[in-house]
């Protein structure tokens, strides 16, 4: 099923089959789940308890520079707990269950949005849940970062068959021209800012957009490879300089910005998202818009997808998606695509060796001597893997996805690197002492 | 909603459905054509030695892994191409205990012993074809081996009959003959048309890399003709060179070996381009009447140190210490904080 996207000798390109057509709004899910932290953020504090009932809209959650996580669904605040985001950390997470159709708080539209000033919009901004890269002046001296010069925003989707991003350019394209003039306001005159775009649709985005630079994309996962993407920006490789925003650049995808336009302009907060679902029993992926925090379960029961056990449900696509264990994995706002592998087209890996046939290398797009750092990786050899590169992995998955030996390379990769880190600190402790 | 288990696990999760005996399949298909010729041409005896070197290699393959205590590979195919490859280089009527002498050398010596597919440092069908030739000649040279068949065309073989009388043989194998396969020789080496045939549909599948095989017959054609430009009386012209003898099997099945060859397009390119100038060579210069196999062999050896010439990695590769806060599924997913 997912192999008709993919054709050509060694070098898989990629087309997107079917992705027009328009989004549909699922049915309410019983349940919503919002996650109160990301990963080792710190979390936010809930301002509900356990039994009380909510409003769509409402807040639940906040941090103390006033913004917050609002409720996406009316009903009663369940539990208030430990729970695991896509990518198995654990987190601070809410649920609600749904007792009725939407009880809206009242919604508070900021007149002459045209006019507003910069402290404004990011003040109305974090209130609606959107926290800004940017600051209000009174909270400057608190943390210092070097000030935002280039803002990047992610137009394209990580890999097929997703098609939510793109869609910013078309149905939703009024809302983003919108928000990136609100951006222009808060970034500055001086600050660049870069629209990554499908290549197809780069005469629509320059005619679109106004006053930024559009920057076209091939299709080809390795070129819409979030960190490469953002590093052919700035010219620089940003992968491994940690927290976005700390060194100048921060990164949108195309849906956040235009929804937070939105948003303001009608004074509600975010409660949707859209998420292409590609799975048995759709003709075609197909893009919903659902509430933040719907069960992934309810979303693939709605479209009729089936899902039996041993089947792989992947939020993302299918070379860089994060497979879920249950059904009841919340959609967030990361998660642009849900893709179901049944168990029986699940390609397992397997322990053969190498053969050194380097269609891994030519598929590489930071260039890694796949070949080679694989095997290391897999004798134990950390020092060679790491000095041959294994730290430049973007993990995009070409590598494994063209491996005749089925070989488990991004793991490899990624357990050369944990283990190099790991030794390092170790000695360092130890020469500490 | 009943309970569902799904599997977890990382990224991929989908495969291109490629297998290394695919890619095996693709060999042994590639071969058949030319195989089937020397079947043909030299009757049962090459049934015979075909069959049994391809059976041999297989029964090798599955004893030195079991006396190795490794886990069973027969099943990839390497071993069966490889069989086949040794089997259709040799001529015909070769006595069978040295067919499973030369089968033996190639899986126990030439792969087994460095760890099998993959892992083997100079191709095993030319170790064990090496090791048989030195220490058998007269058995390994063809139109010795062949004296008791009657056969269509020259007996003598073209590489073995322009070392002793020089280039004027070129006259008595027309080019067009050596192409249909006319020539004296191993029992699948001498059909370089269908042999082109088949390195091309492998090729064309993504198999075999074009650039190790073209770059070899350029190779070849451009070191003879400049011997050839020289002196015309002493040495043959490109199309001899390449006609004639195992370059053709050479170029699209030995030298193409995955394990044995660089992976980066220009050291593939210097790998086929250097072996081919090595094996005239040692066909004009040295003592052996046709050099592909040592010659492979010699560019086997420096395969390492011709794929350093590549690309660098990408910011350096460095891992830079912020690392562990970050790993590169974050920087995917980052967003600035909660936007």
């Amino acid at each position: 099923m997912i192999r008709k996207f993919f054709f050509g000798f060694s070098k898989p390109k990629i087309r997107f089959e079917g992705w027009e057509g328009g989004v549909e709004t699922l049915p309410l899910p019983e349940r919503v789940t919002l996650p109160l932290s990301q990963g080792r953020q710190m979390p936010f504090k809930p301002v509900v308890e356990v039994g009380e009932r909510v409003k769509t809209g409402q807040f639940i959650a906040q941090l103390p520079d006033r913004t917050g996580v609002h409720a996406t669904v009316t009903g009663i605040v369940e539990s208030i707990g430990p729970g695991y985001n896509r990518e198995g950390e654990e987190i601070l997470t809410l649920s609600i269950h749904r007792d009725s159709d939407d009880e809206m708080v009242p919604s508070r539209p900021i007149e002459r949005l045209e006019e507003a000033g910069r402290e404004e919009l990011i003040g109305v901004l974090a209130e609606l849940g959107f926290a800004s890269p940017w600051k209000p002046e009174e909270l400057k001296g608190r943390s210092e970062g070097p000030s935002i010069d280039t803002v990047v925003v992610l137009a394209v989707d990580e890999e097929p068959p997703i098609s939510v991003q793109r869609r910013f350019l078309t149905e939703f394209g009024e809302d983003l021209a919108d928000s990136i003039k609100g951006i222009r306001r808060m970034a500055g005159e001086e600050a660049r800012i870069v629209v990554a775009v499908p290549e197809e649709m780069k005469d629509r985005a320059e005619a679109l957009l106004e006053g930024v630079e559009v920057l076209p994309v091939g299709n080809s996962p390795a070129q819409t490879n979030r960190a490469l993407l953002v590093s052919r920006v700035v010219g620089e490789r940003v992968g491994y300089v940690c927290a976005p925003g700390s060194n100048g650049v921060v990164v949108f995808s195309a849906e956040d910005i235009a929804f937070a336009g939105r948003c303001l302009r009608m004074g509600k907060p975010r409660t949707n998202k859209l998420v292409t679902v590609w799975g048995p029993g759709l003709q075609r992926p197909k893009t919903v818009k659902v509430r933040l925090g719907t069960p992934v379960g309810h979303v693939l029961s709605c479209l009729g997808v089936q899902v039996g056990s041993g089947d792989r449900v992947i939020f993302g696509g299918p070379l860089m998606g994060y497979a879920q264990p249950d059904l009841d994995a919340p959609i967030t706002r990361e998660t642009d695509g849900v893709t179901v592998i049944p168990s029986n087209e699940v390609v397992p890996f397997s322990d053969a060796p190498c053969i050194n046939c380097g269609r891994c290398v030519e598929v590489c797009p930071v260039f890694i001597p796949v070949n080679l750092v694989g095997r290391y990786a897999e004798f134990g050899f950390f020092e060679k893997a790491v000095s041959m590169g294994s730290g430049a992995c973007v993990e995009c998955g070409l590598c494994a996805y063209v491996c005749p030996s089925r070989r488990p390379l991004v793991q490899y990769m990624r357990f050369a690197n944990k283990e190099y880190i790991q030794r390092q600190e170790e000695s360092a402790q130890q020469e500490g002492e | 909603m009943n309970r569902v288990v799904l599997s977890v696990a990382m990224g991929p999760h989908i495969h291109d459905g490629s297998h290394v005996y695919r890619i095996m399949a693709g060999y042994v298909a590639a071969l058949m054509p030319a195989a089937v010729w020397g079947c043909v041409h030299y009757g049962m005896p090459a049934v015979r030695t075909l069959l049994l070197a391809v059976g041999s290699a297989v029964v090798w393959e599955g004893l030195a892994r079991r006396f190795l205590g490794r886990d069973q590979t027969i099943h990839d195919g390497s071993a069966l191409v490889q069989g086949l490859l040794m089997g259709m280089m040799l001529p015909a009527n070769t006595p069978w205990w040295l067919i499973i002498v030369g089968t033996f050398l190639m899986i126990f010596i030439g792969k087994q012993l460095f760890g099998g597919i993959g892992c083997y440092p100079l191709n095993p069908v030319l170790i064990g074809y090496a090791i048989l030739s030195v220490s058998w000649p007269m058995r390994l040279s063809s139109h010795f081996a062949l004296v008791d068949l009657t056969l269509k065309g020259p007996v003598l073989e073209p590489l073995a009959a322009l070392k002793s009388y020089g280039p004027s043989v070129a006259e008595v194998y027309p080019p067009l003959n050596l192409l249909l396969g006319l020539q004296t020789g191993g029992i699948g080496t001498g059909a370089v048309g269908l042999l082109a045939l088949g390195g091309i549909f492998l090729m064309a599948r993504g198999d075999i890399s074009w650039r190790v095989s073209l770059s070899f017959l350029l190779g070849v054609a451009v070191a003879a003709s400049i011997f050839h430009v020289i002196s015309p009386s002493r040495f043959a012209g490109a199309a001899f060179h390449i006609l004639a003898g195992t370059t053709v099997f050479g170029a699209f099945f030995l030298a193409s070996d995955y394990t044995t060859t660089p992976v980066y397009p220009l050291p593939r390119l210097i790998y086929g381009f250097g072996t081919g100038v090595l094996i005239v060579l040692i066909r004009n210069l040295g003592a052996y009447p046709d050099g592909t196999v040592f010659g492979i062999l010699i560019l086997n050896l420096f395969h390492p140190l011709i794929d350093r010439i590549r690309p660098s990695v990408v910011g350096g590769g460095v891992l830079r210490s912020g690392w562990r806060g970050c790993s590169p599924h974050q920087v995917r997913s980052s967003r600035s904080p909660h936007m």
